[in-house]
Order: structure tokens, then C-alpha cells, then sequence
């Protein structure tokens, strides 16, 4: 690790979406998450590069900032390393600015300002063939004696023009080296007029150094003429969405139920191992029904996030954001946040993190406050189960289906909960100005296969990890406490007092049960809830154990779906389901509130509207579907 | 060795998961907090080295989902 600190430190800066990430992935040899959408990093990021000389040196990937002033957090991030204003950080000794050579108009603002620091700067000049594809010629020449900086011209996610990147590191490090670091350059907040100064100096730049013109992309221009049209591309949206919910049922059926073969064949193969006993209990009703029970769901998990990849990569997300930003709006929220809540589709902690690039400080909050309501992926496998337990798969509106629609439904429910619940906090305790939305489009592009191979492989193995760990270990200890202790001597076992019912996990079921009766749930669900706390998707799994330590069942995901399809009411499923909408059941996503709020209060305060918002829903719910008969 | 004890092991063990990974998700960072206020400064450091992050901090929209 010391020797990591003391290397000389270089680092990327740029405007965002201008292709640092992938600059530092080609440099590094990394794999950070690369997006066709801006904002995707809003942390400082460290990595190696070794030069051909055999040289070792230490790459910081700094928040995208169209400036050194400064205006969102993720801004401020990079404004204070570049400035060496951070105790923490070592200053870096060069800069490699990265420019997006199809916007160089934006771009080279912020290399002025970056060789006006009086340190070493190299301009990587990125997106080359996208720039050549649309007719630009650049003098590079004229570009790099008028700006004062040497250029290499780059194609960071083909990897090209990367060692000659880090051979021109290496050398201008090498004339600096003599130099004295300048640990905190002097750097003034800019006018109005500096700025017009700066962008005048730009543009004379360009005309200078332009040998033709680019050309206006035609297909972006027309492609957006349908998709960012109100009616139509509200449509295309709607549409877009539909088709990824169907998927989900649709696609992977085939694989789920060879996973669901391989569970039940392990299973009857360890319980044929082992004589009745306390360990073949553990390992077949414990382990194999908990962590099964949450396994199957991985190939529908895989297909939901394999459909938003290609959205992501190919461009398209960017204008969803653009079409909800009149919606988004209207309740208050900054368009900026729909990234935030984009992310949090996959998990609410990164997009809480992502509210950063949210500069008013009540826009953010209010962000953080409702991300943890749009649908994250670990409420998936909950909501499939039920679907799948209890909504027919029947065809409805021509080729769609039922169950697809519904898992349309909840995921919409979450996201009118979290526009609801953010005008609730805008028109009371957050009120502030309407807030508006600068966001830039990037250009369409075909999504890269190995991008989507990769990010479909990582969410693979963070899936088995957390299968591995988090729910391993809360299926061992809900073995436990459903099994343990024994019923006692002479006590009567039947069908309405199973064993489990003397349990630890039965009385503690027994004891929360009061509690959640009104909302439908039973003392099994009630304890299934606890270790959902955790990770939402546990729950499952703990129910798992539960139905299995109950009925020693070795069937163990058809039997979960069947068991409960049995055992509960449409009323309860369908309470059970709001409940999942709109229940703050995690953890994590309180620590990173506290910590990106900085305070105790707002987590508390997430939690308990939260709960409140879900324990009322779910009332409504389970007491509106009883009357209806279900 | 019975199967109970071997079963037995296997639940101590996940019961000492799940307590150190709650000492350091939830514990350890505002008790080094704490520390340092009261001027234990090495201790807080040490206990500060226990904090775990989220797991998610390097997340972006579509990584890592895993909550």
C-alpha cells in the first residue's frame, strides 16, 4: 500500500460522459462501470499504470466537471484533488485532460483552465473514431501548439492511442521531474467575464485548428425525432418497459427450471448421505431450501438487468430521463435525478450515491428520500415468487400476459410512490424553487457485447457471493431457530401445532404476529421479515427454511411456491406485495443515508414514513381485497 | 463427532458472522466516531479500519444490485 502512495500521481479530468472511465480501464486494466450517460462516476477512483520502461505510476479517475467552479458534490470532488485542496490526497503531478473530440466546443473550456494551473497537462483527445465517423478533421498540430498542451488522439474503449498515451506521460513526467510541485496551484473563482474570455479563446481555437467541419449526426437527429417526441416517445417508453416485464417471465423459465432440477437432485442426493439427524436437517431444510429457494430467481434477475444494459449502452436511457423530466419536474424533482433513480432499479445505495451529481442541497435530499421506493433487484425474486404463486398466467391485451403486466404494476407502483411521496416533501418539509434541468444527449451507438457479457458476469458472481454469504448464513441461523427447541415432552403435535410452532422462530413470530395480523401477514411471515432486514431477497429464503423445517419438504422452490399458494390468501399476497413496494427493509440503504446525509435524523426519518407509508398501503390493501372476496 | 455438534459448529459460526459483520456495518463507524471526540485516537483508528463499506461504493446504475 505505501509503495502504491509514494508513485507519482497523475490524473483524468474532464467534462462528464467524455470517456475518462474508459480511458482509466485501458490505462489500468481495470473494470469500472463505463455508461453512455453522464454522471456514472462520482468518486475518486485510484488505479496502476506501468509504462514500457518497466515505470510504475498512480491514476486517479476524478468526477466528470465541466469547470473548476464547482457546483455539485461530485464537482467539488475533482475541483478540490485538482486544486490540492484535499489533506488526504497527494496532488497530482500531471494532468491528462480527456476531451470528447465530437464536442470539443464544451470540452476545451476546462483544458484552459486546467494548463492555466501551471502543471504538466496532456489532452487525451477521446471518441476520435465517432469524431472521424461524422467528418471532423482536426489539425492536431495547430490544436496542440494553440492550446499549449501535446495531444494523443484516443479511442478509449477500443483501446487505441494507449501507449501512446502513457509513453507521453512518461516523458512529460520525466522533463517536469526537475520542476517543484506545485502542491496547491492558485486558481481564482471565475467571472462572468473570465468565462466568456475562456469559451471566445475556444472557439478561436477551433476555427484555427478545424479542417472540416463535423457533420450533425442524421440518424441521432432522426431516431430522436420518435423518441423524444411527447406522444410518441411516451409511447415507445411504455412500450420499451412492457416488453422488459414480459421478459422477465418469458425468457427465463428454461433456465429456472434446470436450476430448480439441479436444487432437488442435490437435495435428495445429500439426504440419502446422511442419516435422519440434526445435520442432514441443517444442510437439506436449512441451507439447500434457504439459499435454493433465492438461487432460482438468478436467471430472471440476469435477463431484467441484461435488457437495461443494452437500454444504458445504446444511449436510450438518456432520453427516457429527458421524457420523464417534464413528470419529474412536476413533482419537484431535479430532471438530474432520474440517474439516481435509474440506479437504484439495480440497488438503492448507488443511487443514493449518485444524488452527488445533484447540486441544491433539498433536491438531493428529497432524492435520497424517495430512491429506496423505486424497485431494486433484490425485491425481485420476492415479487416472481408471489406473482408466481398466485397470479395466473393467462393472456391478456393480445400477446401480453397477466403476470408480466403485474410485474409491470409493481414496479410502476414504486415509481409513483417515490414521484407521490417527493411532492409530499417538496410542497412541506423541502419546499424550495422549481428546479431545471441541463443534460446532455449523448449520440446512439450499438452496445458492446463485452460490455454487456461483463456487467451480466459480475452481477453473476455479486449474486452467488451474496447467496454465499448474507443469505447462507441467515438460512443456517433460521434453521436453528425454527428447529430448536424440540417441542416438549407429551407436548401435542398435529397439524394446527406443528413442531416448529414451540420453536424460537415461532415464538418470535407468535410475538411479532399482533403486530402485522392487521395487514394480513402471519406469525411465518412475520419472522420471515427479520432477516429480510439484511437483504430483502433473505426473505425468502428464511421463508424457505421455514416451510421446510415445518413440512421437511425436499422439493425446495416448487414447494415454497406451492406451500404458500396453500397456505395464504390473495389478500395476504397481495398485501405482502404492497408491503415489498414500499417497506424501508434494508439496512444498507439506511447506513448510506446517514452517511451522504451526514446526519442520523434523515435515515430515521426514511425508515419511518416509510414503514408507515407500507403498514397503511398494506391495511388498505389486505382489508379492500377481503372485501372483495380474494 | 455427532451430527449435532457438527451442526451446532457450523450455526456458531454464522451466529459470529453475522455478529462481526453487524460490529462492522453498523458499529464500528460511529463508535470511532466516538473515540475521537474522546481523544482516543489510535483506538478510533483501529476500530475505523473494521468499518466496511457499503460493498456498493463503486456502484453505478446498473451494478452490483445486490441490495
Amino acid at each position: 500500500m505505501s509503495e502504491v502512495l509514494e508513485l507519482p500521481k497523475i490524473a483524468l479530468a474532464g467534462n462528464p460522459n467524455c470517456g475518462k472511465t474508459a480511458l482509466f480501464n485501458a490505462l489500468t486494466g481495470s473494470r469500472q462501470k463505463v455508461g453512455n450517460y453522464p454522471g456514472v462516476t462520482v468518486e475518486r477512483k485510484e488505479g496502476q499504470i506501468i509504462t514500457s520502461s518497466g515505470a510504475k505510476l498512480n491514476l486517479l479517475d476524478l468526477p466528470g466537471t465541466y469547470s473548476l467552479d464547482a457546483r455539485t458534490p461530485d464537482e467539488m470532488i475533482a475541483r478540490d484533488i485538482i486544486l490540492g485542496r484535499q489533506s488526504t490526497e497527494t496532488p497530482p503531478r500531471l494532468f491528462v485532460a480527456v476531451a470528447d473530440a465530437t464536442s470539443l466546443e464544451r470540452n476545451l473550456g476546462l483544458v484552459l483552465e486546467l494548463r492555466a494551473l501551471n502543471k504538466p497537462v496532456v489532452l487525451a483527445l477521446n471518441m476520435m473514431d465517432l469524431a472521424h465517423e461524422r467528418g471532423l478533421k482536426l489539425d492536431l498540430e495547430i490544436l496542440s501548439r494553440e492550446l499549449g498542451v501535446p495531444i494523443v488522439p484516443t479511442v478509449a474503449v477500443k483501446k487505441q492511442g494507449i501507449a501512446e498515451l502513457i509513453k507521453l506521460v512518461e516523458s512529460r513526467l520525466q522533463i517536469s521531474g526537475a520542476l517543484p510541485v506545485v502542491a496547491s496551484p492558485e486558481w481564482e473563482k471565475p467571472n462572468m467575464a473570465a468565462i466568456r474570455v475562456r469559451f471566445t479563446e475556444v472557439d478561436r481555437i477551433l476555427k484555427l485548428a478545424t479542417v472540416t467541419p463535423a457533420r450533425v449526426s442524421v440518424w441521432t437527429e432522426k431516431i430522436d425525432r420518435v423518441v423524444l417526441h411527447p406522444l410518441w416517445g411516451s409511447l415507445l417508453l411504455v412500450a420499451v418497459l412492457a416488453i422488459m416485464f414480459q421478459s422477465i417471465f418469458a425468457w427465463a423459465t428454461i433456465p429456472q427450471d434446470w436450476i430448480k432440477g439441479a436444487l432437488d437432485f442435490f437435495g435428495k442426493w445429500v439426504g440419502t448421505l446422511l442419516s435422519e439427524g440434526p445435520l442432514r436437517s441443517l444442510l437439506v431444510d436449512g441451507i439447500i431450501a434457504g439459499v435454493g429457494s433465492v438461487l432460482v430467481f438468478l436467471p430472471q434477475i440476469l435477463v431484467l438487468f441484461g435488457v437495461i444494459l443494452v437500454l444504458e449502452d445504446s444511449g436510450y436511457m438518456a432520453r427516457a430521463a429527458f421524457l420523464m423530466d417534464k413528470v419529474m419536474g412536476r413533482v419537484g424533482l431535479h430532471g438530474r435525478a432520474f440517474i439516481p433513480l435509474l440506479s437504484s432499479y439495480a440497488c438503492a445505495i448507488p443511487g443514493i450515491m449518485a444524488t452527488r451529481t445533484i447540486e441544491s442541497k433539498r433536491d438531493r435530499l428529497t432524492t435520497i428520500l424517495v430512491a429506496p421506493l423505486t424497485t431494486c433487484s433484490a425485491r425481485l425474486p420476492v415479487y416472481t415468487l408471489l406473482i408466481a404463486a398466485f397470479i395466473p398466467n393467462k393472456s391478456v391485451l393480445g400477446p401480453l400476459k397477466l403476470q408480466g403486466l403485474v410485474m409491470l404494476g409493481l414496479y410502476l407502483a414504486g415509481i409513483f410512490a417515490a414521484l407521490g411521496m417527493a411532492v409530499v416533501f417538496r410542497k412541506t418539509i423541502l419546499r424550495g424553487p422549481k428546479p431545471a434541468l441541463l443534460m446532455e444527449l449523448p449520440t446512439y451507438k450499438w452496445p458492446s457485447v463485452k460490455n454487456i457479457a461483463y456487467g451480466l458476469w459480475e452481477r453473476t458472481q455479486l449474486f452467488l457471493v451474496r447467496a454465499g454469504t448474507v443469505i447462507l448464513t441467515a438460512s443456517v441461523l433460521l434453521w436453528f431457530m425454527a428447529s430448536y427447541p424440540k417441542p416438549p415432552a407429551g407436548a401435542v403435535v398435529d397439524e394446527a401445532h406443528s413442531a416448529i410452532t414451540y420453536s424460537y422462530a415461532g415464538k418470535l413470530g407468535t410475538a411479532i404476529e399482533p403486530l402485522l395480523r392487521p395487514i394480513g401477514f402471519d406469525w411465518k411471515i412475520s419472522v420471515a421479515l427479520i432477516p429480510g432486514f439484511a437483504a430483502r431477497e433473505t426473505m425468502i429464503s428464511a421463508l424457505g427454511t421455514v416451510y421446510a423445517v415445518e413440512g421437511q419438504e425436499d422439493h425446495v422452490a416448487e414447494a415454497l411456491g406451492q406451500k404458500i399458494a396453500k397456505d395464504w390468501s390473495m389478500a395476504t399476497a397481495l398485501s405482502l406485495l404492497v408491503w415489498y413496494v414500499l417497506a424501508c427493509q434494508c439496512l444498507s440503504t439506511l447506513a448510506v443515508t446517514r452517511r451522504e446525509t451526514n446526519s442520523l435524523r434523515w435515515p430515521v426519518f426514511m425508515f419511518v414514513y416509510m414503514t408507515a407509508l407500507a403498514y397503511g398501503a398494506s391495511f388498505v390493501t389486505y382489508h379492500a381485497a377481503r372485501w372483495f372476496g380474494l | 463427532m455427532t451430527q449435532e455438534t457438527i451442526a451446532f459448529t457450523i450455526v456458531g459460526l454464522a451466529a459470529l458472522a453475522v455478529l462481526v459483520g453487524f460490529f462492522r456495518s453498523v458499529l464500528a463507524e460511529p463508535l470511532s466516531a466516538l473515540l475521537l471526540k474522546r481523544g482516543k485516537i489510535k483506538l478510533a483508528m483501529k476500530v475505523r479500519a473494521q468499518t466496511k463499506g457499503s460493498g456498493c461504493d463503486h456502484c453505478g446504475p446498473t451494478d452490483k444490485g445486490c441490495h
